[in-house]
Parts: C-alpha cells; structure tokens; sequence
C-alpha cells in the first residue's frame, strides 16, 4: 500500500523554494532606497532643526522662538510617523516567497500612507510658514507665496504619480499573493556548487 | 634504459591525466543529479544562504576529496549522502550559535509564481519542521524526503535498518504534530 503522507511530503520537500531573484532584488533595492531616505531625513533634520537652534540663538527673540519651536514639532511629527510606518518593514519574517511579497504589500501600503501624511504635513508647513513671514507687515514681500505657488503644484503632481505608480505595484503584488499572475517572478539563482579543482 | 624509463614517466603522467579528466567528468556528472538535493540537505543543516552556500563548496570539495577512494562498495548515491551528512554534522558542531534565523532558505530552482502560495506555504511549513528536528531525526527524514530506502539510510548513518525504522517513525509522529501545530 503506497505511504501517502511519505510521498506528499517528499513531493513538498523536492519542490522548488527558492525566493525569485528579481523579487529579491526589488526587496533588496527598496531596503537600500528605504535606508537612503532614512539618511536624508536625519541630514534634514541636523539641517533645518539644527538651523532653526542657531538662529533662535543667534537672535533671540519670541517669533524665532516659535519658529525653532515650530520646525522641531514638525520634525518631530514626521520622525514619529517614520518609525511607526517603517516598524517591521526592514526585512522580511523569513526568506520564503510569499514573506517577501507579504513585506513588498506592507511597504507599499506604508508609502500610500506616507504620501498621505506628507500632504498633510506639507499644507500644515506651508500653512505654519506663510502666517509666521506674513504676520510681520515688514516681511510681507511676494517672493515667499510664489515659492510655494511654484513648489506646490509640482510637488502634488509628483505625488499623484508617485501614488499611481505605488497603487499600481500594490495590485500586481497582491494579485500575485493570491496566486494570479501578473508580476514577473521568474528569476533564477544558481545553486550549483563551483567544482574544486 | 634511459629511454624506457622515461617512455614509463609519460606513460604514468597520461595515466594520471585520463584519471583525473574522468574523475572531473564523475565529479561533474554526480553534482549535477544530486546538486539540488545536496543543496537542500544543507539548507537543513544551517540559518542562512551564506553559510548553506559554505557548507554545499565544503561537501563538494569532500566529494572531489572522497572520489579517488570510492571503489563501488555502495550505490554513488550513499556515497554522496554518507559524505554530505559527515560534512554537514561536521559543519553545525564546529557552527558558532545564530541569533537568529534571518535568512532560513532551503532553495533549490525558481518556483513557478502560478503554482499558488497555498502549495508553497505547505512545502515551507515542511522544510521549518524539518530544520526544527533534533539532529537524530533530521538526519533520518532528510534522507527519506531525498528517496532513500532504510536500507540506504542505514548505510550512510552507520545505523542498523531497526534502527533507522525507529527514528524514522519517531521522526514522522514529530513532524506531524509540528506541522499540525503550525498549521
């Protein structure tokens, strides 16, 4: 009588396992690009916080206290929300295929919220930054307005790509994480061994 | 008598080369049938890629080592296991403890993304469970999965086929309850 459960898992044990390349690659590229933004933000950070301490110091008075005060709870909002989006998103639980697609889907998923909240906190900036130069009739010269009037449009346009583009990568991985097709996952790592010669 | 000595020099040099050229030609062929299976009996000895890679280069140079000496006493197949498992015991005695099991892997070619997840994620519960065995067991199931008869399991551990049919039973009431537990 044929041992069933032997030949099913000999079967599973014999079967191919290995995480696609390219998905590796993908995962492998967003963990450095993730890892580059991660960089950026601190050089912001030490930047413009940095900045805002020394001219608050530099002069001393009440509205260069609020903006220092300002520009830190804007930092501070934006690193808060980075470490909790980014929480559990730097690898995956284990290297089989479908933990790299599951840790691909979160990463996509955090990047549309993250797109989210960057709108949010970049009116609330331009919002905070206008009132704080035009509160001062001295300070009230077009130049600033025409920045952001300028900077505003193509950052939302680059946005609304960037959350096209993310939307349309979360629908190839979650269709692929359900077992259809549509991502091409057919990459090839050699495991043979190099002779010893 | 110096000409004849020399002939007998040259004679042996071409013999050691055919020799060699067929023992690469051996060696070649008997990781190409068995590279997959030596792969994953390696993955289930080690945590991550790097050192599954190290220990598959170290069982191929202990089959390149081994092969001069093989004289046909066994099936090649019970030749390569009896190697790769000696190196492997070797390799996760002399293993500094992991952290963490970052990078467990037991690849072997590319899947078929079309195949379904529900199938793989089956085929990987297997491979945890197997990797969770007590060295005893793990080195009696690997075999099986790999089709190895008793047999033949007994002749690459050195254990009598009573023995190998106790682990082995052992050794599938384990992985039934770890897979059943992960399910």
């Amino acid at each position: 009588m044929p041992d069933l459960e032997l030949e099913s898992w000999r079967e599973q044990w014999q079967a191919d396992a290995e995480v696609p390349a390219d998905l590796r690659r993908k995962v492998a590229r967003d963990t450095r690009n993730m890892r580059i933004m991660l960089a950026l933000e601190g050089l912001v950070t030490v930047t413009i916080g940095g900045g805002s301490i020394v001219w608050a110091i530099l002069e001393p008075r009440a509205e260069m206290l609020v903006l220092a005060a300002a520009v830190w709870i804007f930092l501070a909002a934006a690193w808060a929300f980075a470490v909790i989006s980014r929480r559990g998103a730097w690898g995956p639980a284990a290297v089989t295929t479908a933990d790299f697609i599951d840790l691909s889907i979160r990463r996509c998923r955090g990047k549309l919220t993250a797109a989210r909240f960057g709108v949010g906190l970049y009116f609330a900036e331009m919002a905070f930054c206008l009132t704080w130069l035009y509160r001062d009739p001295a300070r009230r010269v077009p130049g600033p307005a025409m920045v952001f009037g300028v900077v505003t449009p193509v950052f939302l346009i680059g946005l609304a790509r960037f959350r096209r583009n993310t939307r349309a990568e979360l629908a190839r991985l979650q269709d692929l994480a359900e077992g259809g097709a549509g991502f091409s996952l057919l990459g090839r790592d050699s495991s043979r061994p190099v002779p010893p010669r | 008598m110096w000409s004849t000595a020399a002939e007998r020099t040259l004679q042996e040099i071409d013999l050691a080369a055919a020799e060699r050229v067929e023992l690469e030609r051996t060696f070649d062929r008997l990781l190409a049938e068995n590279g997959p299976a030596l792969t994953r009996l390696a993955a289930s000895y080690t945590n991550t890629r790097a050192d599954r890679d190290d220990l598959v280069q170290e069982i191929a140079l202990s089959i390149w080592r081994g092969l001069p000496q093989f004289r046909g006493e066994c099936s090649e197949r019970t030749f390569i296991f009896r190697i790769a498992h000696n190196r492997a015991v070797t390799h996760v005695t002399r293993r500094r403890p992991q952290a963490a099991a970052e990078e467990i892997d037991i690849p072997d070619s590319a899947p078929n993304p079309e195949a379904g997840f529900a199938r793989e994620q089956q085929n990987e519960r297997l491979r945890r469970a197997v990797h969770a065995l007590p060295l005893l067991y793990r080195q009696v199931v690997t075999l099986m999965l790999e089709g190895l008869d008793y047999g033949e399991i007994a002749q690459v551990l050195g254990l009598s086929e009573s023995n190998v049919g106790a682990r082995l039973s052992r050794a599938r009431q384990m992985l039934r309850e770890s897979m059943e537990v992960k399910r």
